[in-house]
């Protein structure tokens, strides 16, 4: 499988994610010039004391300038390079994961009659499965919560449609009959039942190398007699926490979404 | 078998309350976003790294990205490297940790490095891998989570025993390990006592040859992968080829050790061409006045001096200047007389001719102006560096070299710590004693990242305790047509102390310069065998 890289192009991203900021970007083909917010200063520029400071005098601050590039070469003591393997191209990801974590959106439909839009719980899910080798899913998951039905790949159903923050025109939001907490209990078993139909051949081996790793561990207690039991105990939990098999259930972001039959 | 399960029990409760009251709710294409960003830092498969999508500002050799991805995916984040020297066993280690990061598999990590390594670590891994280590100084704060750094002489002492003792580390990297090949050391069982869920321990030296540290350090990694002590030594001591294959094989789970011969780094050659030069006739004189000169109450003196004045008149006039002795002035008279000196004038000549970058360099401050001042008249740009400089100064003189300068002089110390790939040909102006220090000035240039082939220019004045004593020891040894890398361990081995106190003790004892060359000749031999035995093994190691 060839490794997939959703967002290809990290110069257009930034842009937009500036922008979107409400930050004033000036581009070009490898560079960006952007004039930071307040808020945008104190994320990623790392000056916690000034911010305090001009608080406690009750001034008004002078956010930076910040110049950046994505290409390595281009970079110089004044334009900073960003990258996806720089801090702050990851405090970009932790501010837009945490801004983009909840909603409640409406079909935008153009219409001139009475429409009933019914709601949609969607949850986007990461599973990230651990043990000796590690890998992860995205995956994402919708329940009408009118009649139960539950769909996957839920999102790039939505990303065929448009949305908008408030209620169209001559739309009128159908009330949920299920409760969006439960919708939300029944996507967490269907995801359960699902992990549970199938084989885990990679936790398998994980806990067989566990169970291998302690015997070793074992054999050596028992022939060193010096062994202190506390580092016998560490290093038990150690091996643990490296090969016992885990599926961790994160949600990413989800909300509400009313959409036309 | 069970598999642990984790939900995510806020979520639902969190929407339903923002949404009640219209608070943080994100329009289509935040949400978008979150997404997109999600799928792009996705570990999609258990046999890649993710880490090499996003370091493009690095040049992995493959062998680099083999080992980091062995490391991670066969032996579980605990082993041995053991690269030879200039392979980037560093590059390998920054590779694994940025790997574990970005997997967020290690959140709280201990690096022990020798004290004089602390800083470079912390440099390396920020400007190649963006990974903010912090270097512990005065008071670290241990129980915080992160990245430290610090040297395993800090960290042993008390109170930060006790403290880094009660830590649970989730990843623990050591460079130098063989150092800890010796399970009675404080150092060991300090180590050996630490909590960590992965563990790295570097090291150059092969540890194949000596059972009991083999068990040692295995047993750092891996109590009980070899047994306990007493069974594993009655066990292996005997030696057979069928032992050695089955104990190889055992190693060979927790270590990985790249070659040179093996990897890419061979393609880039080294040439190597010896220069000699002679005085002119006024300068000869006078070095024959120094070589007879009666004042010195010791011979090393003598030759300490009779070697400054192969480099430069100003080396020996800054150490002749404070002999309070008659003669001493005399010759002081004698030496302000004397022209430019020959050498330099060849420098020169051939930075002329190269006409690319040059990195030259001398073992005395006194030099490194001189021939700025030098060089500078004849129109040829350069910048001084040495070891003393502050980091912040090394990194502006490099940016400097790699811009505007031709040539970049460099002081002995100056030697460690940079990384020049990007020049390609180097001066030796004056050879230091211990052929293991040249070996690391060319690694400057010499290391992985260099695109071209390398060329070594060694100078040497005719019939002068240089040209003697210096040429012999070099050529002899056979240095520069090959890499050594193991010279060290042949010194360890042979029981000898380290080459530079080996060398002042033959010059210290001897009356002559003839008698100094046999004492060399003899030392040289021994060298020599050992290595030739050494060859023969490093072959078996690597069918």
């Amino acid at each position: 499988m060839v490794m997939k890289v959703i967002i290809e192009n990290l110069h257009n991203f930034l842009i937009e994610y500036f922008e979107a900021n409400q930050c004033e970007v000036i581009a070009d083909t490898d560079s960006l010039n952007i004039k930071l917010t307040e808020e945008m200063d104190e994320l990623l520029m790392n000056r916690p004391f000034y911010w305090h400071y001009v608080r406690k005098l009750n001034q008004k601050g002078h956010p930076l300038e910040l110049k950046l590039t994505t290409n390595y070469l281009k970079a110089t003591k004044d334009i900073d390079y960003l990258y996806f393997s720089t801090d702050r191209f990851w405090k970009i990801a932790q501010d837009t994961l945490s801004k983009g974590r909840f909603t409640k959106l409406y079909q935008k439909i153009d219409i001139r009659e009475q429409t009933p839009i019914y709601p949609w719980l969607i949850i986007n899910f990461k599973l990230i499965y651990l043990g000796k080798k590690q890998s992860e899913e995205l995956k994402s998951y919708g329940i009408h919560l009118i009649n139960g039905t539950i769909i996957d790949e839920a999102f790039e159903w939505l990303q065929e449609k448009q949305w908008t923050l408030t209620i169209p025109d001559f739309c009128y939001p159908i009330s949920p009959i299920i409760k969006p907490e439960n919708g939300y209990t029944r996507i967490e078993q269907y995801i359960l039942n699902d992990l549970q139909s199938k084989q885990h051949d990679w936790a398998s081996e994980s806990y067989q190398s566990l169970t291998e790793e302690i015997q070793v561990l074992d054999y050596f207690k028992h022939n060193s007699p010096n062994m202190d039991p506390k580092h016998y105990q560490q290093e038990k939990a150690n091996l643990e926490s490296i090969y016992q098999p885990k599926i961790k259930i994160e949600v990413i972001n989800g909300g509400l979404f009313y959409i036309q039959q | 078998m069970h598999i642990e399960l984790s939900r995510d029990t806020e979520f639902i409760e969190q929407l339903l309350t923002n949404v009640q009251q219209n608070q943080q709710l994100a329009d289509w294409n935040w949400f978008k976003r979150a997404y997109d960003i999600t799928e792009t830092l996705l570990i999609p498969e258990p046999n890649q790294l993710k880490a090499l999508n996003q370091l493009k500002n690095i040049e992995f050799l493959p062998h680099q990205i083999d080992t980091a991805i062995k490391v991670i995916n066969e032996m579980n984040g605990r082993a041995i490297l053991a690269d030879e020297v200039g392979l980037g066993k560093t590059i390998e280690a920054g590779l694994i940790i940025k790997e574990y990061l970005i997997r967020q598999l290690v959140k709280k990590i201990l690096i022990l490095v020798p004290a004089s390594l602390v800083n470079q670590w912390a440099n390396e891994l920020n400007d190649k891998f963006f990974i903010k280590a912090t270097v512990a100084k005065k008071n670290p704060c241990w129980s915080n989570d992160g990245i430290l750094i610090t040297s395993i002489d800090l960290a042993k002492k008390e109170p930060h025993r006790s403290m880094i003792l009660e830590q649970q580390y989730d990843l623990l990297v050591i460079d130098e390990a063989h150092k800890l090949k010796n399970k009675q050391t404080q150092n060991y069982q300090f180590v050996q006592a630490i909590s960590k869920k992965y563990c790295l321990l570097l090291t150059a030296t092969p540890i194949q040859n000596k059972l009991n540290d083999l068990f040692n350090l295995v047993t750092l990694l891996k109590p009980g992968l070899l047994g306990d002590q007493d069974s594993f030594l009655k066990t292996f001591d005997r030696g057979s080829p069928e032992l050695d294959h089955q104990l190889k094989k055992l190693i060979q789970k927790v270590m990985v050790r790249n070659l040179r011969h093996e990897t890419k780094m061979n393609t880039k050659q080294r040439t190597v061409e010896n220069i000699t030069i002679p005085f002119t006739e006024q300068e000869y004189q006078f070095y024959q006045k120094l070589d007879q000169a009666s004042f010195f109450n010791h011979n090393a003196i003598k030759i300490l001096h009779l070697r400054e004045f192969c480099s430069s008149r100003e080396a020996l006039f800054t150490t002749l200047n404070k002999e309070d002795h008659k003669e001493a002035r005399s010759l002081i008279e004698d030496l302000q007389q004397l022209p430019h000196h020959a050498k330099a004038l060849k420098l020169v000549e051939l930075v002329k001719s190269i006409n690319k970058k040059c990195i030259v360099f001398t073992e005395y401050r006194a030099t490194q102006v001189y021939l700025q001042w030098i060089l500078r008249e004849n129109g040829i740009s350069s910048v001084p560096f040495r070891g003393g400089f502050k980091p912040s100064k090394k990194d502006w003189m490099k940016q400097l070299f790699k811009d505007h300068a031709q040539v970049l002089i460099a002081t002995e110390a100056g030697g460690e710590g940079i990384n020049l790939q990007f020049c390609h040909h180097l001066i030796n102006y004056d050879l230091p004693w211990n052929p293991m220090r040249v070996e690391q000035r060319i690694g400057r240039i010499h290391r992985y990242g260099q695109q071209n082939d390398v060329h070594i220019y060694n100078f040497s004045m005719i019939d002068t305790i240089e040209d003697h004593v210096l040429k012999l020891l070099y050529q002899k040894i056979d240095l520069f047509e090959r890499v050594i890398g193991h010279l060290d361990q042949i010194l360890a081995e042979l029981h000898l102390k380290s080459f530079d106190e080996e060398i002042n003790q033959i010059i210290q004892q001897s009356q002559s310069v003839g008698e100094i060359k046999i004492k060399m000749n003899n030392l040289t031999e021994v060298i020599n065998e050992y290595q030739i035995d050494g060859d023969e093994s490093d072959n078996r190691e690597s069918s």
